[in-house]
């Protein structure tokens, strides 16, 4: 059979591609190289979600190498089943939307033409988007709508133009610590805003709303009320029974006819033979790093250099999401037995942020910049992963009762909250994806090898904001505020490696995602990004694979 | 005697928990000795198993504040763990090699086994090699299996009756995971 349209991946750069041309009739194939779990799959195991590798390959059958720099400033590369820093996030029908967070913010309109609106910087490849916030804008109100977007939009120094006046679905319920903060953010004069998030606050057809868990990222969902891919549109495309899903297929390489289309998506099955998708049209979607690895796979007499690269520009400029972390601690023994109560129930989310510093115009920092967003977190729930932290004081391990005490004392006597600091990563040459010469997956490819180089540009900006979350803090009278800004990966923030531009020499995509170079392959997930903006990915993969598949459903190759 | 009469598979020693009900585990725990008890240890020696335990008993003591390491069975957790084959084998023989290498310590400083040593000279001999790095890494990789024993569900044969929970006030998520979506059988239905 052939399809009209083959998906590779279905995670959120899939999921309205999926979504859109199934119901306008077309036949969809969707291989997705990991298992199909289904809602009743998932339990708040922390053993299943993050203690061994359930929702991601085994290291030893796939694994990927990571170059980074020393301290002496040579790089050197790793693979990750010999460090067992695992890359892999979320390996399966949905993908990682399955296990986000979900802080859905917009980008601004100036993250759209960074380079315009500040200059360039050295040793960094700033380049403008081919399109407008305007042009995406609408994208956005429709995963606000379609997808589901809960808060409460609230006027801000940086409160992006909008069509609506507010998202579709309320507010989620919220700690008490969301009002101390309020608080606090008042007396400093920050402009403290509720952040926005891919949860259901209410019913919204076969999905509930937010049970309050206390187990939400890294976990999936039992309620359905997390905007993943899988549920909030994969679920929707396979009721127009025209959508096809492949799971446990791995493409290995997308063949093509020796004039410029791809003809077959050659994948492994789950028993590891060989098979093939003919389509009309294929869309890549499989998360940057491995959009990027497949291309790269994918070359042959007619793209020596792998699919689409003739350019040299696949795999380059990959991004990630630059910051930190930072925390503060309440001790019950300092507030009232009430507050204590109300600090400590189990669910209610913060969802706080701050964007007054999205720019900073700051003689202190020198002078006008991009900045970025801080949003406010409770601990995870994770109680291992809490205990795993205990374990040292500086570099002495702890053991038998002075172990136990700490113990304790962490879990019963207080409660740590946290913030999480998001600025652009600037692309640079030394941030990309390459193939690895020697190290192979467990069917004989090779992996991806991904450098991780990050510009000291995007540590001076999160440090920045790091001491106007780290005094908001303090002004709450939390104990042992620190803050970490380092160039650190979090690997489920990745984009990139194919550019969308109006300049096949300088970019992989056209301004519709479209290859340059191949006559029906789109890409819609995060590779298209040439920057990334100071807020987490998810949301504008959403909106822009929305407005994509708009543009494909008029791609005449569909009509033929 | 038979490998399953201890050191139970976990699918049976759940279903086993299941139908004696929650009262009759406690005295099977708690009476177990292990020179009648142990059945099959693999891949650890009975001596092995022995000694990990004494290092767990230190590692994580009965000392009035909380379960021990025995309270959470955390011993038959670790063994189950090292018979895993989804996790990487250099990891988990990694847990063995370094056990013969601190016998092989033990023995030059205090000429016997760890097992046989007074207790005080046991915990002088942990506290030594904590200073070592390799002594550090790997009682730190013993911390953190103790940690899985006493803090994952009940259902994987640790954190007995949810003593660990219960110690730290810990609300597990609901749903809590029922039987075919544990790990490793969540792969049987994929």
């Amino acid at each position: 059979m052939k399809y009209d349209v083959c998906v590779i991946g279905s995670g959120a750069g899939a999921g309205p591609v999926i979504y859109e041309l199934s119901r306008a009739g077309y036949k969809v194939a969707v291989l997705e190289k990991g298992p199909w779990f289904k809602t009743e799959d998932f339990s708040k195991d922390e053993m299943v979600a993050t203690r061994r590798s359930v929702y991601t390959p085994n290291l030893k059958d796939e694994s990927h190498v990571l170059v980074t720099k020393n301290d002496d400033g040579d790089w050197m590369s790793r693979s990750t089943y010999s460090s067992g820093k695992d890359f892999w996030n979320g390996s399966c029908v949905g993908g990682s939307s399955n296990f986000m967070s979900a802080y859905f913010h917009r980008l601004k309109p100036n993250d759209f033409r960074l380079l315009s609106e500040f200059g360039p910087i050295d040793g960094a490849n700033i380049a403008d988007w081919p399109i407008t916030y305007n042009e995406m804008e609408p994208y956005y109100s429709k995963v606000e709508s379609m997808v589901g977007v809960s808060g409460k939009v609230v006027p801000h120094s940086f409160l992006e133009p909008r069509s609506t006046p507010d998202f579709p679905y309320p507010a989620l319920g919220e700690n008490i610590f969301s009002s101390w903060l309020d608080k606090a953010a008042t007396k400093l004069d920050y402009e403290l805003i509720p952040a926005p998030r891919g949860i259901l606050s209410r019913p919204k057809d076969d999905r509930n709303a937010c049970f309050y868990s206390n187990y939400c990222g890294s976990y999936g969902c039992s309620s359905d009320a997390k905007g993943s891919s899988r549920v909030a549109l994969i679920n929707e495309a396979l009721k127009t029974g025209n959508c096809e899903i492949l799971p446990n297929s791995k493409v290995f390489h997308l063949e093509t006819d020796g004039n410029g289309e791809i003809i077959k998506a050659n994948y492994y099955n789950k028993t590891g033979d060989k098979q093939f998708v003919e389509a009309k049209l294929f869309v890549v979607a499989a998360q940057a790093v491995e959009t990027s690895r497949l291309l790269l796979m994918s070359k042959n007499t007619e793209f020596e250099n792998g699919l689409s690269n003739n350019s040299g520009q696949v795999g380059k400029n990959i991004v990630f999401s630059g910051g930190g972390i930072g925390s503060g601690q309440l001790f019950f023994d300092d507030l009232t037995a009430e507050d204590s109560k109300s600090l400590d129930s189990k669910g209610l989310f913060i969802n706080r942020a701050l964007q007054q510093w999205y720019e900073i115009d700051d003689p202190k920092f020198g002078g006008r910049s991009k900045g970025g967003t801080i949003d406010f977190v409770s601990e995870h729930a994770n109680a291992v992963t809490k205990a795993v932290k205990l374990k040292y004081d500086g570099d002495k391990l702890l053991y038998g009762s002075s172990l136990k005490d700490k113990l304790k004392n962490y879990f019963k006597e207080q409660r740590k909250l946290k913030f999480e600091i998001f600025v652009d990563w600037l692309p640079n040459d030394y941030c990309k994806v390459e193939l690895s010469n020697d190290v192979k997956d467990k069917w004989g490819d090779p992996v991806a090898k991904i450098w991780l180089g990050y510009h000291e540009h995007d540590l001076k900006v999160g440090r920045y904001l790091a001491e106007k979350a780290e005094a908001l803090f303090k002004e709450v009278g939390m104990k042992n505020v620190q803050s970490s800004i380092s160039g650190g990966v979090s690997a489920n923030l990745q984009a990139g490696g194919c550019r969308f531009g109006n300049d096949p020499k300088t970019s992989v995509l056209d301004k519709n995602c479209k290859s340059h170079e191949v006559k029906n392959l789109y890409i819609t997930d995060g590779s298209f990004m040439p920057t990334g903006g100071s807020v987490t990915y998810t949301f504008s993969i959403y909106a822009n694979s929305f407005r994509v598949a708009d543009q494909i459903l008029q791609d005449p190759i569909l009509k033929k | 005697m038979h490998e399953n009469e201890w050191l139970i598979s976990r699918k049976l020693f759940v279903k086993t928990l299941i139908l004696s009900g929650v009262a009759l585990q406690i005295p099977w725990l708690q009476s177990c000795d292990p020179e009648d008890k142990i059945g099959s240890t693999e891949p650890l020696s009975l001596e092995q198993f022995k000694t990990l335990r004494a290092v767990q008993d230190i590692l994580f003591p009965a000392d009035g504040n909380g379960p021990s390491a025995r309270d959470i069975n955390a011993t038959a957790y670790l063994v189950w763990v090292l018979n895993d084959s989804k996790l990487d084998p250099d990891e988990n023989n990694y847990i063995i090699e370094q056990l013969d290498k601190f016998e092989v310590e033990c023995d030059a400083l205090h000429g016997d086994t760890f097992f046989n040593l007074y207790q005080e000279n046991q915990e002088d001999f942990i506290a030594s090699i904590s200073n070592e790095s390799w002594g550090k890494k790997w009682l730190s990789k013993l911390i953190t299996f103790i940690f899985e024993a006493l803090l994952l569900d009940p259902s994987y044969g640790s954190n007995t009756n949810e003593v660990g929970w219960e110690w730290l006030s810990h609300n597990p998520g609901q749903p809590r995971p029922t039987q075919e979506v544990l790990y490793p059988e969540i792969f049987e239905k994929l």
